[in-house]
């Protein structure tokens, strides 16, 4: 899996690619934890390009949520679709991570809610 | 004063009349001809024949007075003199018909001829009478005498013989005719059907096709649509003959020309679509009782519409199943109706059989149709053999029965055999992170041999993936170790079983393991995930084997 990260408008993304699954979630993990270090204001994790999620990376994904409950941090997910977006139901992340159908969208609201 | 014809003449009108008549092939021109022979013969006014009618037996007259031959005149059937003769088969010869009670005069008969003596004789070929034929108002006495009746009563025999021979040869005629006809219709109808194998795309289709009569009202079809489907079913037009296969020509002829539009309208809107093209030409009281078969070769999906034929069968690998179809009505009754399909995956079966009514209802001697037994007898004794030898076992053992039946009906079979290689059985691993991958593609190779939709794959991919990673770090705490995946279709599911030599856990384990989502929690979804995705699980172990089943039931 690759993953790119950039900043636009005080929001970090990490943009994922290819699939995400038990080789590849250290590396993941990695950059997530970084941006706890960092303590980012909002974070975009966006899944556009990925084929294929499982639990461990869901795992990583509700260990930042945590990290956002604690420090009011916000976290957004974009780009789940098709299979990606069935893992994502299953695991019923849906119910409390908010999530986008574009990295652009969830970009405009978590900067807006950021400046209020 | 006229002169009396001689002997001699007579005797030469006769001959030469025998040679005419034996060359002669038209009717009308030989009655002509034998009119006028005998007006001369007998001395007469007139002469008149009177043959029967096809259908009722009323009585035609043909005469040497034009007018009566310029409009069909009839003497209906035991009318008249000549009625009597006809049935009693004897000579009547009358002096003055006008005080005859039994002498009848149609109303369509103009002519003015005022009838005074008649001489009426039958036309007998041994005792079977062909017509009558009457000498009226002879010109040279004012009655016939018995010599009269002799030689028109030989003049008669010359000429029933030769009715007979033309009625021979035009019944000759009308058979050869007939039988060129029937020939040409059923060429034209045998050009509407297929050939009777074919391959598509890894799909076998074998058709068995017995019609009842020498023109019959069931047939087939496939079509190629698009690259990767199939069309094809069987249609079964009610009625015999040539109207059946009027009708026939017309569905198969509508089936091909809208084959195309299959794909983008899905089955049951496209036979919906049929149907009602079908009631613009079909007439009333006709109709087309048809089952439908689209198979998506690429997506490993099946499409049915039952439309008024037995519900098709299928073989899951042990015995022959009826498909759970939802039921229609046939086509051609009533514009507008909705035809409900199935959807079934491709790996339901290996083998499938669409059939006409005719194969069912066949009855041997005792009175059992074909159905009550024989044919689940015939399929559990065929099995899974490979296909060609399927619908040849089904034909032989239907026409066994078949020789033995007093009613038989037009009797179709379409074989269909799904010939793509299915995955390989197993896929042994060295459980570690990097490995993963390829166990996962070798699960979703047989997701999609199932024919389940992208979403389910997705989730049975997903579901055994959560089964190796908790192998991975659980079961082998993160230490490679080897693990071998098995899957097969068994009973209507895909069964997959991992083993593997780590540390396992029994059933009575996983309701504790198994974590719901929740935000405060991390890990323990995977399997909740298993649990999910599958519609049975079960893991045992026995120490130094654990094993893992997984059933996700084809749909």
């Amino acid at each position: 899996m690759k993953l790119q990260e950039r900043t636009e408008n005080n929001v970090a993304i990490i943009e994922l690619e290819g699939e995400a699954d038990l080789a590849t979630v250290p590396g993941f993990q990695q950059r997530v934890r970084a941006k706890i270090e960092e303590n980012v204001p909002a974070l975009v994790l966006d899944f556009s390009s990925v084929t294929f999620v499982n639990t461990p990376v869901w795992a990583v994904v509700v260990e930042y949520y945590q990290h956002t409950h604690k420090t009011g941090n916000k976290l957004a997910l974009a780009g789940l679709k098709d299979r990606v977006e069935a893992s994502f139901n299953i695991v019923r992340l849906g119910e409390f991570i908010e999530h986008f159908p574009t990295a652009t969208e969830a970009i405009k609201k978590l900067d807006s809610s950021s400046e209020t | 004063m006229t002169v009396r014809t001689s002997a001699s003449s007579r005797n030469e009108i006769l001959l030469d009349t025998a040679r005419k008549l034996s060359r002669s092939q038209d009717m009308e021109e030989l009655l002509d001809f034998i009119l006028a022979r005998s007006r001369e013969v007998m001395d007469c006014e007139v002469c008149s024949i009177l043959l029967p009618e096809d259908k009722n037996g009323d009585l035609r007259i043909r005469s040497t007075l034009d007018p009566i031959n310029a409009e069909p005149v009839l003497v209906p059937r035991g009318k008249g003199i000549a009625g009597e003769v006809y049935e009693s088969q004897q000579v009547v010869n009358i002096k003055d018909a006008r005080e005859d009670p039994r002498h009848f005069t149609p109303a369509e008969d103009k002519s003015g001829l005022e009838t005074r003596a008649m001489l009426t004789i039958p036309l007998l070929e041994g005792d079977r009478c062909l017509g009558v034929m009457q000498a009226i108002n002879p010109n040279r006495a004012g009655f016939f005498e018995k010599e009269d009746e002799s030689i028109f009563e030989t003049f008669g025999s010359l000429i029933a013989v030769t009715l007979m021979r033309l009625d021979v040869q035009q019944r000759a005629i009308h058979e050869a005719q007939y039988r060129q006809q029937m020939a040409s219709a059923i060429e034209i109808q045998r050009s509407f059907l297929p050939p009777p194998q074919t391959t598509i795309e890894g799909i076998q289709v074998e058709a068995f096709y017995e019609p009842a009569s020498a023109i019959g009202g069931d047939f087939y079809f496939w079509h190629e649509p698009e690259r990767g489907e199939t069309l094809l079913g069987i249609g079964d037009v009610c009625g015999k003959g040539l109207p059946a296969a009027l009708d026939m020509a017309r569905g198969t002829t509508m089936i091909a020309s809208l084959a195309h539009s299959v794909s983008a309208l899905g089955l049951g809107k496209w036979v919906a679509a049929l149907n009602s093209r079908l009631c613009d030409v079909m007439s009333a009281g006709r109709f087309i009782a048809a089952n439908f078969m689209l198979i998506n070769q690429e997506r490993r999906r099946v499409h049915l519409v039952v439309a008024g034929l037995p519900t098709p069968k299928v073989f899951t690998g042990t015995r022959w199943l009826d498909v759970e179809a939802a039921g229609n009505p046939p086509l051609g009754i009533a514009c507008g109706l909705e035809y409900r399909e199935t959807e079934l995956p491709l790996c339901a079966g290996r083998n499938w059989l669409i059939y006409s009514d005719g194969l069912l209802e066949v009855q041997n001697s005792a009175g059992e149709h074909f159905e009550d037994k024989a044919f689940e007898i015939s399929l559990d004794k065929i099995g899974g053999k490979n296909h060609g030898s399927i619908l040849g076992a089904l034909a032989k053992d239907w026409k066994t029965y078949a020789d033995d039946s007093s009613y038989q009906d037009d009797a179709t079979i379409l074989a269909i055999t799904d010939h793509a290689p299915a995955p390989p059985g197993s896929f042994d691993f060295t459980c570690k992170p990097e490995t993963l991958k390829g166990a996962r593609d070798f699960i979703e190779s047989w997701a999609l041999f199932c024919g389940f939709d992208d979403e389910t794959v997705g989730l049975v991919v997903l579901g055994s993936d959560e089964v190796f990673n908790n192998i991975c770090r659980h079961a082998y705490c993160s230490v490679d170790g080897p693990a071998t995946c098995h899957v097969e279709i068994r009973e209507g599911a895909l069964a997959i079983s991992v083993r593997h030599s780590g540390e396992g856990i029994r059933n009575e384990d996983v309701s504790d393991l198994a974590k719901d989502p929740s935000p405060d929690r991390i890990g323990g979804l995977g399997l909740h995930v298993v649990l999910e995705v599958f519609d049975h699980t079960d893991f045992s172990t026995d120490g130094k084997e654990s094993c893992i089943e997984l059933l996700k039931t084809l749909g």
